[in-house]
């Protein structure tokens, strides 16, 4: 598999969600991501999720283990390298904030953000 | 943005990690399904000779059976699927002192078949480095 480690984490970090999602995170500037705890209570962090896997990676879903439908939308921007990544082999491209996460203008990647099939 | 529980195992480097996770998760899923991570979905079939799989890559599913490697396939992660996929990384990380390698089981929670499944991979790896002595330790 391609290599999205540390080595790259100067390209793109994104984030995967359905409509919903995208509308409310699209509406605000800069661009809020709302830590909240993800679904297996207390195994990982309270957080905003990123990811540096792209869109159409294969198996994208299954890898990031959310519903398809929570792919269809992804907002890209430039990573500074003030994210976390997991404690474990996902740590390799999944990272999170420990609270809300806020994207300004100047790091928002517009041309790579919207819906996927349309990108 | 993220699903699952993730069981991270430190394994030696001539232990044959693949084989090991299969015979453990055939023990208890006969008609298993496995996708390597990079491989196109569709389509899928059952397990059906004695040889275990031999994945292309260091990131692999293995499905409960047919119905679930679709149910992944067309949903991804839902209720009705839950505990019906394990999700295996061989990893690149190293632990310090003993040099052992990272692995990391991805499952959707340690309950049932799957605590099951996901205890014995532990308990297989980690009876093969008990005794093992290091050469910190050896002095």
């Amino acid at each position: 598999m391609k290599d999205h480690g540390p080595s790259q984490r100067s390209l793109n970090m994104n984030h995967f969600t359905d409509k919903d999602g995208y509308n409310g995170i699209r509406a605000s500037s800069p661009w809020h991501f709302r830590a909240s705890q993800p679904p297996v209570r207390l195994h990982h962090p309270f957080g905003a999720y990123f990811t540096t896997l792209p869109p159409h990676t294969k198996n994208l879903a299954k890898r990031l283990g959310i519903p398809k439908r929570k792919t269809e939308y992804i907002f890209s921007f430039d990573d500074i390298g003030d994210l976390t990544p997991l404690d474990n082999d996902r740590g390799e491209w999944i990272f999170y904030s420990p609270v809300d996460y806020d994207v300004d203008r100047k790091r928002q990647r517009l041309a790579e953000t919207g819906k996927v099939d349309e990108l | 943005m993220i699903g699952g529980v993730d069981v991270v195992l430190w394994v030696r480097d001539d232990i044959p990690a693949t084989d090991v996770i299969f015979r453990c998760v055939r023990h208890h899923w006969p008609k298993l399904v496995f996708q390597d991570a990079e491989e196109d979905s569709m389509p899928y079939s059952a397990q059906s000779s004695q040889w275990l799989p031999r994945p292309a890559g260091p990131e692999f599913f293995i499905y409960r059976d047919e119905e679930a490697a679709r149910s992944w396939d067309a949903q991804g992660a839902t209720p009705d699927n839950a505990n019906t996929m394990l999700y295996v990384i061989l990893g690149k990380r190293r632990q310090a002192k003993t040099g052992l390698k990272s692995l990391t089981l991805v499952c959707g929670d340690l309950t049932g078949d799957m605590r099951r499944i996901v205890d014995e991979i532990a308990a297989s790896f980690r009876d093969s480095v008990e005794g093992l002595r290091y050469p910190a330790e050896a002095a």
